[in-house]
This record gives structure tokens, C-alpha cells and sequence, in this order.
């Protein structure tokens, strides 16, 4: 009996001290994970956010694209006859709009800017971070309409949805205060990939994205001396300047080579897939305009070789599919040396920014009416001189289809000056379509196959069902201030 | 943790402290008469007419002290005839007793840590599954076995074409705010099992099933969701022989039985024409002989072409030069069977011998297995292999030393992708041509142009034949010639499990034993991805959906060990009335995992070279490192008077690693009590009665490295030297805590007529409150989702287990079980502050149904675009007859209202004996990618046939065909309308409405029947050699009674939500010799 009572007590021990040795609580640093850091690099979100901008989800937008008949669908024409789109702006948020809401906060936060500053100074990154969010917004208030934006990148998932005048004047509120806010000097900025630490050159790219969303109100603000001429002007005459030339031109020059990630998102669109073509709307439009030879640019089969054959537009799977297999020479999105791994995606270029100026001056908004034929040729100067093209020869500014025929600063060259637009913003169907549902111009046919209830050009995406489930009480609101309800073909605010 | 030592130790003292004299002795071991079961522990062993007794040990010994007037001993135990022996004088009595119900409840209940005990005793629903009935059917899968056979288990299987799938168990409904995936525990003897993959099902003793929190608490945290507690054979004696050997031979074919309903009207391409062939120069030659005849439409993997009527045409072999069919004409007629003829026929051959050897102080089970498959998909097979040992030696008297190992090695080859567009059901499915004859295709795999492309079905039309460059019309569109693919993709995957423990079982005085156990698991394992750039080179598009066909070359390799350290006491003991069992215990648990991960990007540099530096970018590495621990301590213990009341309780206390530190203990605690009222009432109708209710609750612990969040990663791309990295999506809310499952449940058992009837009812009522769940949120927060404590869930439910003996005659006995189990509600009572409901899966992108939780619903809802409906249900039309997306339909929740299953077993003749296994569910949805593809492409039978015109639907509608249309229109008033059917169908897709995709998972299905024989081996004079022979032959899945859908089987559907992809239904054939030596 008294044995087994110290056995006992002995086994008791023996438990009492496994567990007092190791502190049964005490785990040491067994759940940090060995491959992470605690606190984020400033400049490699900046060039995290930099390194897609030229992407599929802005610049190099598909649906967009279609919408304004740049590219044509080949095998499954769904999107481009207008089926239900039920994207949602939301991921660009969870991404790269709070990484750059991060680099803000890193650069405030007296605890973390000092080492932020090691990337550049903190006012710098912070303006950077700031103009860059500008333009990512207006990619999706654009197609949108009212998106959460005061109390998004918060943390809290009840967010309101901001009407897009309001987002509008934030925006361009944003981009003045970040001309100020930059500064020369301090630390070499790192980790932009674009403008490699320009200061100056984020300035003019700032001005330049307030201009073209002030030219964007145009419906809205008509008048000369309203809003939107006001910031244009503004902008204008800030003496920073803004993108006047291509070397200014804010650029994603692509790595390419052995490297998959960062590859130009044209050589992927036919990396293995054909299911684009450039848009018979485009090739017939520039075989219109006497000798522009920027199809030699725009477009081209798939083997490389010369062709105007655009893909007819907007045609039910039915007709397109065998019409592809019968015409295999139609033109593919770019010629290849222009769609290579390294090739760059224009993001904003001069010839956006001079066609601009022509607009405005032709609106007699700024004090450059008598410069607006310049201004014109310039700017479509600039866009054949971006794609590495000789400058066109006097008789095309001469042809009827370019030529401006009406007086100065009334407005009524606009439908020639937003025509070189549409060409001129080639590829980006962001910019592309909502120039045309600002100007009207070209004149598109709607798709023949439509599939949407009224058979129009859709005017604005539609919410995502998830932001219906997330987001109930906010998009009840946005909805119902949409004329129509949430259907492609309401308009946004700025469209009218 | 101070308190509960001193609580073990005092435990321990009382206990010692009750020890007296008695005056006599008798002992002697119980066993079983039922044929392989042995020794019983746990039987009750009692002087008639006192309150005296023991139980037997695991062993089934038992030593009882009585008074020396004692005359006769009862030995009892649940399922088994009662027994009294007179003592007359005798010390040792052997007692061997009777099965009174073939049913669940004749084995021994294994708990945690090995804990058992006898059934009567048991406050909450455990459910115990002997091999032998697992094993009527010879299966490969523990989870496959089970269906249908226990109350409140649903199991969702897998085709059997996708070798060494599992499937999944959910016991009661679902737990959690996922998708379900976190599933049941497995624990083999003891040892916690990351799934069921790796088991001998011919070492299985038993299955015990402890549903939730009220039974499973002594496994903490991990036990949450239940357990399936496998206990394994061992060494056991029978009939006076010291050495047994067992062998099983098995055979198994399987073939396809189900597959979608197809139409056999049109065949293959976009246009309904034949398209004229015109030959031109620069043309090969030999196509000169098909100058005027026509074709359809290769390039469109669609089925909306020329209607089969076996007219003449050009078939796609036609075109390759250099064969007996270039230049030649076919008859264009259906082919109903071609995607049924791509799978062959599945061969699986499945052995074991086992050695058992029991001697004085030592028994040792020694097996081996092997299951060997060939499967269904070309190149498809897998090979496991695997011994066990379990052996325990008697080092002293008092000291026991036990170990237990088994390896299991398994190689898999093949690629088994059953998600959308993969190269066989993705494309007879989704994307196929209907005039398709399947083994022209085979006869045609090795066909190749001379310039190395191989041939396909889908190559393009003639009109872009190019001579300088022929790959453009020979080569595969979007898909190859099936064979071929399975040709030049080979996935290997080798892995080596090895799992067990080492134990020391020391007696301290008689009915206290301490015992230290050193338990591992270590899963080793290695894969290898082969993409051939034959594939790129023989395709025109098809790198565009899988850039693996560039060329592809991955290799994985991953050490992943789980070791416990632990200690037991165990303490029983009978005082007076009552009878104490007590266990207190720890378990040191320690969890390591490396991966690494390597695959080529964008093809290679020198063609099938498979090597990583051969990658033409920048290769893809992975390198994981994860770590766990948590530590344990426990104390369970029970207390019976005088064998008719009952009362339980375990206690468990975990601290977590992965959860924050200054709050990473938690406690999982369950009581219970019950009450056998027949034992008062001794009606004679009535064997047996109780009444039991039981309470648990179990926290749940968090993943690795969840908290505290924010860790940023490093991208392993980086633009020009420039490293990128981006903000974690996730939020962790700063107080995250383990949180709860509660449960509890009120049972009844009753037995009646000589255990004839026996009925087993359980009402469950559980509430999972603040589970650490990351939700999804808002993305406009700038994150994905949010980690917190949340939410509420309740569920209720009943599970019925009946079980008859209609007939027991010697020449005929009739055995019946039925389960039933009805999930009264799961309600999402509450998700989050603000967030009314989140996804959790989708199979397609956002527009189709995916599974959310929604507030306020039942759980895991199919919640998506379907057609827009007024109030009356009818649906929106426009003018044209298109339906209207309405973006938020319910469809209903994906998890069945019913389940369950009924078993029939016959002995006939003593020696033959049919079984059949019928397993059901009712309710519950899921949506189907390859319906809605299928349909999209003309695939589906309902892309043809007549409309109420009795006109072709395809017919155009101006000729009176489309599809007949009605509806109210936007503006009020009816549409009434014929539609084009490509168009209508098309629709269904642009317009997000979905609902035509949506099927039901009820079914009812005959999963299994089997005939077995007992060789007389006596009669035929082998009775010397042999002490036993059976034979049987059993089909798995002959019938599919009842289902809603016609198109899957409802019990095999891949996903929570649906499937994109699945592979068909299978039906396989089998026979098996078992031998006893």
C-alpha cells in the first residue's frame, strides 16, 4: 500500500513537472510566421500599385474597350452584345487603392515615418500615393457612377456611396493639393517604376489628370466660367505644367522577358487565345481619314502582315465565330512589335492632354481659341509620333473627315476634335467610352445582336452581387438615385 | 492548471484510500460467441440478488470478490444474452456469451485517448459500427463504408473515377460559417489522422462515432465537429489456438452508370448548315476527293450544328493525311454512348493477410495490404501498400509495454481534374461535338501530321488552311484528342505515412494504471506535374485556358510530423452501489509542416526536357514553414449505482499557439446522466430502457498564424530589381478568443421482445456562438475580410437508429437497421455587426448561384442571378422573350432536411448471407456548371426536341420551331412568344438566370448488395487447414432509385455548392475469398 502511494505520487510529479517546466501557456514564437514582416515597405507598394495600372483592370480595359468599339469579340460575344455585367469595383480597394492608402498611413504615422523616409521623403510618397488614388478612382467612378469613397480604405465595411459630383470635386481638390504638397529634394523616391523619382514630372501628371476630369464635366458644365472650365483652366495655367510633350508621357514600360508576372497585357490577351480583334468600327473610321496610317499600328492579322479588315462588331456568336474561321486575315488588337512581352501601355500621353486643350479652346473655355488648329494638330501629331510614327503629311489635316470647318471657340468642331480623341485614347476603353458618351462621338451603331433589353450601348456597369449582400444599406441609396435603377443603361452623373 | 493537478491527485488519493478486504475470489474471462470477436470488456458481472460486482477489463477479465454465500453470477451486457452461471464452488469461471441483436450496440464504446466502455453507461449518442459490417462490401474507404449505417451522418462522396478521393462525412449538419471543410476528426487507436486516406480497412475492430460536443469533449478543440474513433484489431484468441492467420482476396470492376442526359439530334459546330467543301489550289492533294461534299463547323466546340440524319459528311479524320479514311466521306448519325465509351473499366484488386499470435504476457497482429487500382481514366492508377503491427508485452506483472505502427505508401498516377473545362467530362459536358464516335477517336489517338501535330476532333475549318503554316487548321482549337491529353500530362504523387505510438501501461495496485504514451504521425510526400509541349504544339487556343500546355514541369515536396506526448491515469473501482471510473490525463501536442513547391513558367527552352531550370520565365517557388503546439490536461470520470443510474463528466483544458497569448486557454467541458428504468420496472415485453441527457461544450481554436495579421510577404516577381509586396486583406479583430460549440441532447433506448426490436431516438439541440471566423466584408473597407469572433448558429435535430430481428430461426434470420436523421433547423441566427450575408464558394465567378450565409436563413444558401419574378412567381420577360436577371435569388440551402439509410441483411441456411444498404437524403440544392455549359454548347436534351407546336425547338421560329415562351412582360401584361433556340438558351447565360441549373440532391439509392457464402469447410474435410472460408460478390451502387436530378448522382457531388466539372457516377462488381487459418 505505502509502495503504491509513492508510485503515485511519484507519476503525479512527474505530470506536475512536464508542465511546470514548459509553462503550459508559453508557446515562445511558434505562430510567427518565419517568411513575413510585421510592417510594410513603402516603396514596394508603390511599385506593386504601379506595376498594374497599364493592366486589364485600367488602362488596358477590356469591357470598356468593347463598349466603344476598339476591339471586336471573335468566338463569344457576350459582353460586346451587351449581356449582364455584374462586376464590382470593390476589389480595386482591398488591393491597390489601400496599398496606397498604406503609404499614406505609413508616412503619417509618427511611429513608422521615420523609416518610411528612407523611401523618399514622407510629403512626397504621400502626394504620389494620393494622385495615383485620384486616377484609380476615376477609372471606376466612371464606369460606376456612385461609389463608396469618404468613408472607404477605413477599415469599416459600412460605407456609403458617394455621389460622383462629390467624388469628382474630391478628386480634383486631391490632385491640386498633392501639386503642392510635392516637393524637390529629401530622399531619392523609391520604388516608382514610371517617373523614376521625377517630382516635377508627377506634377504635370497630377495637372493632367485634373484637366481631363474637368473636361470630362463638359455636359454637366458647359459654360465657361463654370466649374469644370474653371479647373481646366486652373490646371492649364498652373506653373508646373502638365503633359505637353511624349516625353512626359505617364508610361508602363513592361519587364517582360523571362519575367510572367509584369508581361504587357496584349501579348496576354493572345498569349494562347484569340478572342479579340480590332473592331471593323475602328478600321473603317481610319480608312475614312484619307492616309492615317496608324492601323499599321492599331491592328494587324495574326501572322503580322498589313490589313484593314476590322472584326464586324457586336454579332451573335452564330455569325462570328464561322465568319472569323472564314476571313482568317482579320486584324488582331495591335500589330505584334507593338504587342510584345516588354511593349509599354499608355496610361495618360500629350496627345490626350493637346486634344484636350483643343477642345477647350474650341469651347472658348481658356484663352487658347486662336490657337486651337495648333493646338489639333499637335495634338494628333503627338499620337503618331507616340506609336513611333512620321508626323502625317499637310493633306490629312486638309482631309474633310480631320479638317476643323467651323469658327473658333463655339464648341462646333467637336465632333471632329473628340473623333481624333477616341483614336487617340487607342487602346484604353476607359478613356475611349466615356469620351463617347460625353461627346457622342463617333457616332456607333449599338451592337446588331444585342441581347439587353433596349438594345443600347450600355452607359455605366452595373454593381456586383456581393456588394448587394456587403453593402445593402449603402447601394440602396446609390440605386435610387439613378434614374432607371442599376441597369447599364443609366446614366451616370457627369453623362446626364 | 495548479487546481486541476491537485484535483488528479486527490482524485487518486480518495480512490486508494476506499481499498478493504473481502473474503473470496473468482475470476475469469468473458468472451464473445459471435465468430472473430473475442474477448468482451466491459461486461457486467454480478452476485444475483446483491449489488456486488465487476466489469471485465479490456481483456474481458474480470476478478470479482464475493461473500461465501454468494450462489450464482450474472454476466450482462448490452446486445448480448444474459447469462447466470451457478459459482458452485468453482474460482475461475469462463463464460462465453450469445449476440441477442445483430445491431450497433454489441461492441464497446472507445472514446479519446483510448478510453472504453461499455454502452449502457453512455450518457450521449455514440454510435459503434463493428468492422465486420463495414466491411459486407469490401471497401477501400472508411467514410464509404459508413453511409447510411449511423444516425446523422451524411457522406458525400466522389466518382470513383477520381482515385483516392475520400469524400466527406458531415455528422449533424454542418458546423462553422465555411463551406463546411473543417469536417469530422478521424483518430486511428488513439493517434488523430489528418483524413481517412491512409486505413486497412481489414484492420478495422470497430468505428465508434461520437457526434458532437456532448460525447467528444475529452478531445478538445480539434473534437469539436465530432469524431470518428477507429479502433483496430488485435491479437486475439479463439477457439484454444495461440496463432490465426486471415487472408482477403478481392476483385472489383467498376463502369460508368450515370452520366447527363444528352441530345442526339445535332451534331457539332455553331451553324445548323452543312458547309460546302471547295477545293483550291495550294490545297493538299488528297482533299481533292472531297471537292463539293460537306462538312460542319470543326473550330466550334459547340453542338449546334446540322442535324444527324445520316447524311453524308466530312468527319474531322478526314483531313490528316496519311490514313485509310484521308480523302473519305462518313454518314453523319448519333453516337448516344461516346462519352459513356471514354472510360474504360476500373480493375481494383484489394489484399491482406494478417498473422495474430497471443502467447502468456504477449500478443502480437502483424498485416499487410495492398490495393492496387486501375482506373477508369486512361493512365489513371494508384497502389497502396501498407503493414501494420500492434503488439503488447508484459514486461512485469504490473507493466505493459504496447506499440503500435503502421506505414502506408501510395503512389497515384494520372491527372484527375474534374473542374470546368478539364479534358473529359469538361468537354463532354460542357463543350463537345455529339457525333463524336468515341472509339474512332481511340483507334485515332496516335494520328500526327507530319509536321508533329497531333490530331483532333476540334481542329479548324479549311477555309484557313495555310500550307506555310498547317498547324493553323490541324491543330486543336480548344481541345485535343481526349486520349492523346491523357497521353502527354502525367501527375505523379508518392506519399509515406507512417503513424502509431510506443506505450507503458504500468498497474499500480489492481484497477489503477498509469500509462505514458509517445504517439507520431509523419506524412511524407512528393509530386510531380508533367505537361508535354506536344500539346502546345498541337494547339491553337488551348494555351490560352491551361498555360500548363506549354510545356510545364512542377515538382512539390512536403515533411509534415504530429507528435503527442502523453499521460494517462485510469482509476475504476467498485464501492458498495457504486462503481467509479475516472481518467485524468495531459497530451503535449507538437505540429510541424514544410512544403516547397517549384513549377516552370511559360513553357520550356529545349522541348520535354522536364527539369525547373529549363523554364523559359522566371520559375514559381513556394517555401511554407508552419508550426503548432497546444497542451492539454484532463480529467474525465463516471459513476454508476448499482448498474442503473449513470453520471458523467470531462473536463479539458487546452492552451493554443495559434491563438493570442495572454488569453490561449480554453476549456471543453461535458456532463451527463442516465437512467435504465427497465432494470425497476422488469416488464417482460421490455429488455432494456433508458433514458439519458447530455450537455458539451467545445471552444474552437484558431488557424496558424492568423493572429495577429498583417503580415506582409515578400512577391517573389520583381520589376526590374524592384521588389513588390501588398497590404494583407485580411483585418484580425485585436480580441480574437476561442470560441464555442454547445450542445446538448436527451436519448432514449429501448429494447424489446428478447432484444428483437431495438430503438435508439436522440434529440440534439446545438448553438456554435462567436466563432473565430474571417468574414467576409465589404471590400471597400481596403480589406477582403475580417477575422473575429462572430456569429450565431442553432441547429436542432433528431437521429433514429431501429433495429429488428423479424426472423431468427436456425435456417433463416432476418436482420434489419434503419437510420434516420431529420436536421430540424441550422439557422444563421447572426453573422456579424452590419453584415446581413457572405459567400463562402463560388463555382463561376459571381453571377451564378454561389453558397452564402445569409442572416436569418438556413445555413449555406445557393444565392445568386435568376430570372426576376413577380409576385406570383411568373417570370419577367422582355419583349423578345428574354428573361430578366433578378441578382439576389435564393435557391434554397445546400444541406439536405434528411438523411439516412435502411440495411437488410439475411442468413440463409446458415451459410448464405444478403445484404443490401440502401442510403437516402431529402432536400437541399446544389447548382451544376456543366448543366449550364452543356446547355450553352446544345449538349443537353433540352436543347432539342419538340416544341408545343411539335415542331423542333431548333427549327426557326418563322417555320414554326423556338422555344415557347411565356411570361409577364416589364411593363405588365403577358409575353407569349417562340424564341430561336440557340438564342433562348444562350440567354439563359448573358441574362444571369440561372435557375434551370439549379437541381435538387434529393435521392434514394440502393448503394450496395452482397452475397456471401461460409464454405463448409468441415463437411468438405478441410478442417485441418482451414477454420474458415467465405466467399462473397457484392456490387457498390447497382441502383439509383429515386433522384430528382437525372443527370448526377445526388450523393457525389463535388462541391458544397455544385460541381464544374464532375466526373460521372460509377458502378462497380466485386468478389472476395476470406480465409482463416
Amino acid at each position: 500500500m505505502k509502495k503504491t502511494f509513492y508510485t503515485i505520487l511519484t507519476f503525479a510529479a512527474a505530470v506536475v513537472l512536464i508542465a511546470g517546466c514548459s509553462k503550459l501557456e508559453d508557446f515562445g514564437d511558434t505562430n510567427v510566421n518565419p517568411a513575413a514582416t510585421s510592417s510594410p515597405n513603402t516603396a514596394a507598394l508603390l511599385t506593386n500599385v504601379l506595376s498594374d495600372v497599364g493592366g486589364t483592370n485600367y488602362a488596358a480595359h477590356r469591357g470598356a474597350a468593347l463598349y466603344c468599339q476598339y476591339f471586336s469579340e471573335t468566338q463569344y460575344p457576350d459582353f460586346s452584345c451587351y449581356s449582364l455585367n455584374q462586376a464590382s469595383p470593390a476589389g480595386v480597394y482591398a488591393g491597390y487603392l489601400y496599398d496606397l492608402e498604406n503609404i499614406i498611413i505609413t508616412n503619417t504615422d509618427e511611429a513608422t515615418k521615420d523609416i518610411a523616409a528612407l523611401n523618399g521623403s514622407n510629403n512626397n510618397q504621400i502626394a504620389i500615393a494620393r494622385i495615383l488614388k485620384a486616377y484609380l478612382y476615376w477609372t471606376l467612378t466612371d464606369r460606376w457612377g456612385d461609389i463608396p469613397y469618404s468613408d472607404a480604405l477605413k477599415g469599416d465595411p459600412n460605407v456609403t456611396y458617394d455621389t460622383q459630383e462629390a467624388i469628382y470635386k474630391d478628386l480634383i481638390k486631391e490632385l491640386t493639393e498633392s501639386v503642392a504638397q510635392l516637393a524637390a529634394g529629401g530622399a531619392v523616391l523609391k520604388g516608382d517604376i514610371v517617373y523614376a523619382g521625377d517630382v516635377a514630372k508627377w506634377k504635370k501628371f497630377a495637372n493632367s489628370l485634373r484637366m481631363l476630369m474637368a473636361l470630362r464635366l463638359s455636359k454637366q458644365y458647359p459654360g465657361a466660367s463654370d466649374y469644370a472650365a474653371t479647373e481646366f483652366k486652373a490646371a492649364l495655367t498652373n506653373a508646373a505644367g502638365h503633359i505637353s510633350s511624349n516625353a512626359d508621357n505617364f508610361k508602363i514600360s513592361f519587364v517582360g522577358g523571362a519575367n510572367a508576372t509584369f508581361q504587357n497585357p496584349f501579348y496576354r490577351m493572345y498569349d494562347g487565345r484569340k478572342d479579340y480583334g480590332e473592331s471593323a468600327t475602328m478600321t473603317t473610321i481610319l480608312g475614312s481619314l484619307g492616309n492615317d496610317y496608324r492601323q499599321s499600328v492599331f491592328g494587324a492579322t495574326g501572322n503580322g502582315a498589313a490589313t484593314n479588315l476590322g472584326v464586324p462588331y457586336g454579332r451573335k456568336r452564330e455569325f462570328i465565330d464561322p465568319w472569323c474561321g472564314a476571313n482568317p486575315t482579320y486584324a488582331y488588337v495591335f500589330a505584334p512589335a507593338y504587342r510584345t512581352k516588354e511593349s509599354p501601355v499608355y496610361v495618360i500621353h500629350a496627345s490626350a492632354l493637346l486634344l484636350a486643350r483643343a477642345e477647350a479652346a474650341d469651347r472658348g473655355w481658356t484663352s487658347e481659341t486662336a490657337n486651337t488648329q495648333a493646338l489639333y494638330e499637335s495634338g494628333i501629331k503627338a499620337s503618331f509620333a507616340m506609336w513611333g510614327l512620321s508626323e502625317p503629311d499637310a493633306a490629312y489635316f486638309t482631309n474633310g473627315a480631320v479638317a476643323l470647318p467651323n469658327a473658333f471657340g463655339t464648341g462646333a468642331n467637336l465632333p471632329f476634335i473628340a473623333l481624333q480623341q477616341w483614336i487617340a485614347f487607342y487602346p484604353d476603353g476607359i478613356q475611349g467610352w466615356s469620351n463617347w458618351r460625353r461627346t457622342g462621338v463617333p457616332t456607333l451603331t449599338p451592337a446588331l445582336d444585342a441581347t439587353n433589353s433596349p438594345k443600347v450601348i450600355p452607359r455605366r456597369y452595373v454593381y456586383g452581387t456581393a456588394d448587394y449582400s456587403l453593402t445593402a444599406e449603402g447601394i440602396a441609396a446609390a440605386v435610387s438615385r439613378l434614374t432607371g435603377g442599376d441597369k447599364m443603361d443609366s446614366k451616370v452623373w457627369w453623362d446626364k | 492548471m495548479k487546481k486541476l493537478l491537485l484535483l488528479i491527485v486527490l482524485f487518486v488519493f480518495v480512490g486508494v484510500s476506499t481499498l478493504s478486504a473481502q473474503t473470496r475470489v473468482i475470476t475469469g474471462t468473458v468472451t464473445s460467441a459471435v465468430e472473430g470477436e473475442g474477448a468482451i470488456p466491459g461486461v457486467t458481472v454480478q452476485v444475483k440478488g446483491t449489488t456486488i460486482g465487476a466489469l471485465t477489463d479490456l481483456n474481458g477479465k474480470y476478478s470479482v470478490t464475493v461473500p461465501t454465500t454468494a450462489q450464482t453470477l450474472v454476466f450482462s451486457y448490452v446486445g448480448m444474452t444474459t447469462k447466470e452461471v451457478p459459482i458452485a464452488g468453482q474460482a475461475v469461471i469462463n463464460v462465453t456469451l450469445e449476440s441477442s441483436l445483430i445491431g450497433l450496440q454489441e461492441v464497446v464504446v472507445t472514446s479519446g485517448y483510448g478510453i472504453k466502455r461499455a454502452p449502457k453507461g453512455s450518457v450521449a449518442l455514440e454510435q459503434v459500427v463493428s468492422g465486420d459490417k463495414l466491411s459486407e462490401v469490401r471497401q477501400v474507404n472508411v467514410n464509404n463504408a459508413l453511409a447510411g449505417k449511423v444516425a446523422g451522418i451524411q457522406f458525400q462522396g466522389q466518382s470513383a473515377a477520381k482515385l483516392g478521393s475520400t469524400g466527406k462525412i458531415r455528422l449533424r449538419g454542418e458546423s462553422g460559417f465555411d463551406t463546411g471543410n473543417d469536417g469530422v476528426l478521424y483518430v486511428v487507436d488513439g493517434t488523430i489522422l489528418t483524413n481517412s486516406s491512409d486505413l486497412n480497412m481489414d484492420d478495422i475492430e470497430d468505428v465508434s462515432i461520437l457526434s458532437g460536443p456532448s460525447a467528444s469533449a475529452i478531445l478538445g478543440s480539434q473534437g469539436a465537429n465530432g469524431a470518428i474513433i477507429i479502433t483496430t484489431k488485435k491479437a486475439k484468441t479463439s477457439a484454444g489456438k495461440s496463432m490465426g492467420v486471415e487472408v482477403n482476396t478481392g476483385v472489383l470492376a467498376s463502369s460508368v452508370y450515370i452520366t447527363p442526359n444528352y441530345q442526339n439530334d445535332y451534331a457539332g459546330g455553331g451553324s445548323y448548315d452543312l458547309i460546302k467543301y471547295n477545293w483550291s489550289a495550294g490545297q493538299p492533294e488528297e482533299w481533292k476527293a472531297l471537292d463539293g461534299k460537306y462538312y460542319h463547323d470543326y473550330s466550334d466546340d459547340a453542338s449546334w450544328g446540322p442535324r444527324m440524319a445520316g447524311q453524308e459528311y466530312i468527319p474531322w479524320y478526314s483531313w490528316y493525311p496519311g490514313t485509310k479514311y484521308t480523302g473519305t466521306t462518313a454518314r453523319l448519325t448519333p453516337q448516344p454512348n461516346n462519352a459513356r465509351d471514354f472510360y474504360g473499366t476500373g480493375v481494383t484488386l484489394n489484399n491482406s493477410v494478417a498473422f495474430s499470435k497471443v502467447a502468456e504476457g504477449f500478443n502480437i497482429r502483424a498485416s499487410v495490404g495492398s490495393v492496387n487500382v486501375k482506373g477508369l481514366l486512361p493512365g489513371t492508377g494508384l497502389d497502396k501498400t501498407n503493414f501494420s503491427v500492434k503488439t503488447s508485452y508484459d514486461i512485469t506483472k504490473r507493466l505493459t509495454f504496447g506499440a503500435n505502427v503502421n506505414f502506408f505508401n501510395t503512389t497515384t498516377d494520372g491527372e484527375f481534374d474534374d473542374g470546368y473545362s478539364n479534358q473529359s467530362t469538361g468537354s463532354f459536358n460542357q463543350w463537345f461535338h455529339r457525333d463524336l464516335d468515341m472509339n474512332k477517336m481511340k483507334e485515332l489517338k496516335d494520328l500526327r501530321t507530319p509536321d508533329g501535330v497531333w490530331a483532333s476532333w476540334n481542329h479548324n475549318n479549311p477555309t484557313v488552311y495555310d500550307p506555310t503554316n498547317t498547324k493553323n487548321f490541324y491543330a486543336g482549337n480548344y481541345w485535343y484528342n481526349f486520349y492523346k491529353w491523357f497521353d502527354l500530362v502525367s501527375n505523379i504523387t508518392k506519399s509515406a505515412r507512417l503513424f502509431g505510438d510506443i506505450s507503458l501501461n504500468y498497474e499500480i495496485i489492481e484497477g489503477l494504471s498509469a500509462k505514458v504514451t509517445y504517439r507520431r504521425q509523419q506524412f511524407n510526400h512528393w509530386y510531380e506535374e508533367k505537361y508535354s509541349t506536344d500539346l502546345n504544339d498541337s494547339g491553337t487556343q488551348t494555351a490560352g485556358n491551361e498555360a500548363r500546355v506549354k510545356g510545364y514541369y512542377r515538382t512539390d515536396n512536403s515533411y509534415q510530423t504530429r507528435e503527442n506526448f502523453e499521460t494517462l491515469l485510469s482509476y475504476s473501482k467498485q464501492i458498495n452501489d457504486f462503481k467509479i471510473n475516472a481518467n485524468a490525463g495531459t497530451d503535449f501536442f507538437t505540429y510541424e509542416y514544410k512544403f516547397n513547391r517549384a513549377n516552370t513558367v511559360d513553357g520550356f527552352n529545349i522541348k520535354n526536357l522536364y527539369s525547373l531550370s529549363n523554364s523559359v520565365s522566371q520559375p514559381n517557388i513556394e517555401n511554407t514553414r508552419r508550426d503548432e503546439k497546444y497542451r492539454a490536461a484532463f480529467v474525465r470520470g463516471d459513476v454508476s449505482f448499482r448498474d442503473f443510474l449513470f453520471a458523467d463528466f470531462t473536463l479539458r483544458n487546452d492552451w493554443y499557439s495559434t491563438l493570442p497569448p495572454d488569453k490561449n486557454s480554453i476549456m471543453s467541458k461535458s456532463f451527463g446522466g442516465a437512467f435504465v428504468f427497465s432494470d425497476l420496472l422488469d416488464l417482460n415485453f421490455l429488455n432494456f430502457g433508458k433514458i439519458r441527457a447530455s450537455w458539451g461544450e467545445i471552444p474552437r481554436a484558431l488557424g496558424i498564424f492568423s493572429y495577429p495579421g498583417f503580415a506582409y510577404g515578400v512577391g517573389q516577381y520583381q520589376w526590374n530589381g524592384r521588389f513588390v509586396m501588398g497590404t494583407p486583406d485580411q483585418l484580425v479583430d485585436p480580441a480574437i478568443r476561442g470560441a464555442v460549440n454547445t450542445e446538448k441532447e436527451f436519448g432514449l433506448e429501448l429494447r424489446f421482445f428478447n432484444s428483437k426490436i431495438g430503438l435508439t431516438a436522440t434529440y440534439w439541440d446545438r448553438t456554435e456562438r462567436d466563432i473565430p471566423y474571417s468574414v467576409s466584408i465589404a471590400n471597400y473597407s481596403g480589406f477582403t475580410s475580417k477575422l473575429l469572433n462572430t456569429g450565431e448558429i442553432t441547429k436542432k435535430g433528431l437521429d433514429l437508429a431501429l433495429n429488428l430481428r423479424p426472423f431468427n430461426r436456425p435456417n433463416f434470420s432476418w436482420d434489419f437497421n434503419a437510420t434516420f436523421a431529420y436536421l430540424m433547423e441550422q439557422n444563421i441566427v447572426k453573422i456579424a455587426e452590419g453584415i446581413e450575408q457572405f459567400s463562402v464558394q463560388t463555382i463561376w465567378g459571381g453571377g451564378p448561384p454561389q453558397m452564402v450565409h445569409a442572416k436569418g436563413k438556413q445555413w449555406g444558401q445557393l444565392f445568386g442571378g435568376g430570372m426576376k419574378r413577380n409576385a406570383d412567381g411568373v417570370p419577367i420577360l422582355t419583349a423578345d422573350g428574354a428573361y430578366i436577371n433578378d441578382p439576389a435569388v435564393f435557391f434554397g440551402s445546400v444541406l439536405p432536411d434528411f438523411t439516412g439509410g435502411i440495411q437488410n441483411s439475411f442468413k440463409i441456411f446458415k451459410a448464405f448471407t444478403v445484404s443490401a444498404n440502401v442510403d437516402y437524403q431529402f432536400g437541399g440544392k446544389f447548382f451544376s456548371l456543366s448543366d449550364m455549359w452543356g446547355t450553352f454548347s446544345g449538349l443537353t436534351a433540352r436543347t432539342s426536341g419538340l416544341n408545343d407546336k411539335g415542331i423542333p425547338i431548333r427549327d426557326p421560329v418563322a417555320d414554326g420551331g423556338g422555344v415557347h415562351v411565356t411570361g409577364v412582360g416589364e411593363e405588365g401584361g403577358t409575353v407569349d412568344t417562340y424564341v430561336a433556340a440557340q438564342d433562348y438558351y444562350h440567354n439563359l447565360y448573358n441574362n444571369d438566370t440561372y435557375d434551370p441549373f439549379v437541381y435538387d440532391l434529393t435521392y434514394i439509392k440502393l448503394r450496395e448488395v452482397s452475397l456471401a457464402y461460409n464454405i463448409p469447410v468441415a463437411k468438405i474435410g478441410m478442417s485441418k487447414y482451414i477454420q474458415g472460408a467465405t466467399i462473397s460478390v457484392f456490387t457498390q451502387n447497382p441502383w439509383l432509385i429515386y433522384s430528382k436530378c437525372k443527370d448526377f448522382d445526388p450523393s457525389e457531388i463535388s462541391a458544397a455548392s455544385g460541381e464544374s466539372g464532375q466526373f460521372p457516377g460509377i458502378r462497380s462488381i466485386g468478389t472476395n475469398l476470406k480465409i482463416s487459418f
